[in-house]
C-alpha cells in the first residue's frame, strides 16, 4: 500500500504551482493535514485524489499550452496563415471582473502570443473586428457564461445591428474557449441561446474546450468525471437532502448505481462509493458549522442554484489561480472559526 | 387509434407540405421550435418522434438526436428500423400527440399563433407518398385522401388550445405507454420554456 506521504508528494508535484503568484505555497504537509481531517477515511481520500489530480489539475504550464492549442485550432478554423492579420481582426472579450478568470487567461494568452509568435495582440485592440472569442477557465453551470454571451450577443454595433444578427449574416464569429466544459451546464445554456435568439445563431457559434466533465445524468453513456453519491445508507446524506427547501432536478441529485458503466476516473467502483460518501458527508458538517441560516445556494458539493435540489456539482477541476466554487466544500471552504482547513485557499470569488 | 381514411378537398383546407410554405412551422421537420426534454436539446419534434422508437437502444437515440437535422434523423432511424420497439404501430399516434404538445408548450406563442392562424379549417398534411401521416393528391389535383392523422392531431391541438385546455403553463405528462424512456431514462413531466432558463443566473442569488 502507497503512504500516505508518498500518496502527499505525488499529489504535491501536480499541485505545486497553485497560487505561487499570490505567495501560497502548498507543501506536502498541508496536504496530508488536509487529509487526516477526514480521519480514519485519509488515506482513501489522497488515494483517490492521486488517481484523478493529474487529469484534473491545470498547471500555469498546462494552461498555456491549452492556449495555444486554441490560437493554433483559431488559425486554421478561420484560415489565417498570418497571426498578425488574426490579431488584427480579433477581438479577445474581456468583460469579466478584474479578479476572475478572463483577464488572467488573457494574460497567459498575451505570454503565450509573445513565446510562439513574437508578436502581442494589445496593440491591435482598436482595429475594427470580425471575430469574437470568449475565454474563460470553465463551463460549470454556465451562468456566468451564458450571461455574458446573452449581452454580448444583445450589443448593437454604429449602425445599430445587434451583434447575433451579425453572426446570423457572417458578418462577425463568436468563439467560446474555455479549459473545462460540464455537459449538464453546457444543455442549458445552449438550449437559453435559442430561446433568447434562435437556432441558427447557436448554430454559428464555435466552442472549444479541452476537458470534458460529463455529469449530465439523463444522457447516453457519461464518464461521470464528478463525485456525488448513490442513494444508500447513509441517513445524514439523505436526511440533508430531503431537508432542502428547493424543487428542481431532484432526480440528479443522486448517481444511479451503475453508472457509469465502467468505471475509468477513481481507481474502483467500491472507492467511488466510499469517496463521494466522505466528501459529502464532510461538507454537510462544514455547512452545519456555518452559524445562523447558511446561503441557500451553498451545498456540501459545491455552489449551486437555490432552486436546485442536489448535492451540488461535485466538479472536480482545479486551476493554477483558483478552484471552481462549483467544487466540493472540503477543497475550498475556508471560514475563521470553522473547524477546517482547505486544500485549496481560494482567491476572491468575488461573490 | 387507428384514423379512418377520409377525402379532402384541397380548395376547402389548410395544407402544408414543406416547412417554408405559409403554415410549414405546423410540420414536425421545421426548425425554429427546439425542445428540451430531460435537460437534452432536441432540435425538432420528428427528432423527438424518432428517438422514441428506439426506447431500448440508447446509441441509436443518441445518434438520432446528434443529427439535429430530422431529415438525417429520418436516415439514421430507417437504418435500424429493425430495432423499432415492437409495440410501434399500435402507440405512434399516442406519442406523436405527446411530440405536438411538447412542442407546443415549449414554443408556445410562436406555435399556437400558427395553430390558431388555422382558423376553423381542416388541417390536412399535403404528401405525396404517405397516407398515414396525411393525405395523397388524386389525379385530378382536386382531392387529397389519406389517414391523415397528423392534420388531424394537429385540429385536436388547436381546439384544446382554443378552449384553454392547454396553455403555455400546463405540464406534458408522458403518454401511459411502458419503457417510455431518453437514453435509458423515463420521459417524465415535460415543462415550458422559462422553466428551466428563468433561474440560470441565480447561483449566486
Amino acid at each position: 500500500m502507497i503512504t500516505m506521504i508518498e500518496l502527499a508528494e505525488s499529489i504535491y508535484e501536480v499541485i505545486k504551482d497553485y497560487r505561487n503568484h499570490d505567495n501560497i505555497f502548498i507543501t506536502p504537509e498541508n496536504i496530508i493535514e488536509w487529509a487526516k481531517q477526514f480521519e480514519d477515511n485519509g488515506q482513501l481520500v489522497l488515494t483517490e485524489l492521486n488517481k484523478i489530480i493529474k487529469e484534473t489539475y491545470i498547471s500555469r504550464v498546462r494552461a498555456k499550452e491549452f492556449i495555444y492549442e486554441h490560437i493554433l485550432s483559431y488559425l486554421k478554423l478561420y484560415e489565417y496563415s498570418s497571426i498578425a492579420q488574426f490579431l488584427i481582426d480579433t477581438e479577445f472579450i474581456d468583460v469579466q471582473q478584474i479578479h476572475k478568470s478572463q483577464p488572467a487567461i488573457l494574460q497567459l494568452l498575451e505570454e503565450v502570443l509573445t513565446e510562439k509568435f513574437q508578436v502581442s495582440y494589445l496593440p491591435y485592440k482598436g482595429f475594427p473586428k470580425v471575430n469574437y472569442i470568449y475565454f474563460d477557465d470553465i463551463l460549470a453551470s454556465g451562468s456566468t457564461i451564458g450571461r455574458d454571451l446573452v449581452i454580448f450577443l444583445n450589443k448593437k454595433n454604429s449602425s445599430g445591428q445587434k451583434f447575433y444578427q451579425l453572426i446570423q449574416s457572417n458578418e462577425i464569429k463568436l468563439s467560446i474557449s474555455v479549459f473545462c466544459l460540464h455537459t449538464w451546464g453546457f444543455e442549458f445554456q445552449k438550449y437559453r441561446i435559442q430561446k433568447e435568439f434562435n437556432d441558427k445563431v447557436l448554430k454559428k457559434i464555435n466552442w472549444f474546450w479541452n476537458y470534458e466533465i460529463q455529469n449530465h445524468a439523463k444522457f447516453n453513456n457519461q464518464k461521470l468525471n464528478i463525485a456525488k453519491p448513490v442513494k444508500g445508507s447513509s441517513s445524514k446524506i439523505n436526511s440533508y437532502l430531503e431537508n432542502l427547501s428547493a424543487t428542481k432536478y431532484e432526480d440528479y441529485a443522486y448517481r444511479k448505481a451503475n453508472t457509469p458503466t465502467t468505471e475509468h476516473f477513481f481507481t474502483s467502483a467500491e472507492n467511488r462509493i466510499r469517496f463521494e460518501n466522505v466528501l459529502t458527508e464532510k461538507g454537510i458538517d462544514i455547512i452545519n458549522m456555518i452559524k445562523g441560516e447558511a446561503k441557500s445556494n451553498i451545498r456540501p458539493l459545491g455552489l449551486i442554484n437555490p432552486q436546485y435540489k442536489i448535492f451540488g456539482l461535485g466538479t472536480h477541476f482545479f486551476t493554477w489561480r483558483n478552484i471552481p466554487n462549483n467544487s466540493p466544500l472540503v477543497y475550498w471552504w475556508e471560514v475563521a472559526g470553522h473547524n477546517w482547513k482547505p486544500l485549496f485557499p481560494v482567491a476572491n470569488r468575488g461573490n | 387509434m387507428k384514423p379512418s381514411i377520409r377525402t379532402y378537398q384541397i380548395k376547402d383546407v389548410v395544407t402544408f407540405a414543406k416547412t417554408n410554405g405559409e403554415f410549414g412551422a405546423l410540420s414536425n421537420m421545421a426548425a425554429g421550435f427546439n425542445l428540451f426534454i430531460n435537460e437534452v436539446n432536441i432540435q425538432s419534434s420528428e427528432i423527438l418522434y424518432q428517438a422514441c422508437r428506439f426506447p431500448l437502444f440508447p446509441h441509436i437515440q443518441e445518434e438520432i438526436v446528434r443529427t439535429q437535422n430530422p431529415m438525417d434523423a429520418k436516415k439514421v432511424s430507417r437504418k435500424y428500423m429493425q430495432y423499432s420497439r415492437q409495440d410501434w404501430y399500435s402507440i405512434k399516434f399516442k406519442i406523436m400527440k405527446w411530440c405536438l404538445e411538447v412542442k407546443l408548450v415549449q414554443n408556445f406563442d410562436n406555435f399556437s399563433q400558427i395553430l390558431l392562424a388555422t382558423e376553423n379549417k381542416v388541417i390536412v398534411e399535403y404528401s405525396t407518398k404517405d397516407a398515414v401521416w396525411g393525405a395523397i393528391p388524386q389525379d385530378d389535383k382536386t382531392m387529397l385522401v389519406g389517414q391523415n392523422a397528423l392534420g388531424r392531431l394537429l385540429m385536436e391541438l388547436r381546439e384544446r388550445v382554443k378552449a384553454n385546455v392547454i396553455n403555455k403553463s400546463t405540464i406534458i405528462f408522458p403518454p401511459n405507454i411502458p419503457a417510455f424512456l431518453l437514453f435509458g431514462c423515463p420521459i417524465e413531466e415535460v415543462r415550458n420554456d422559462d422553466y428551466f432558463i428563468v433561474d440560470l443566473d441565480e447561483i449566486y442569488a
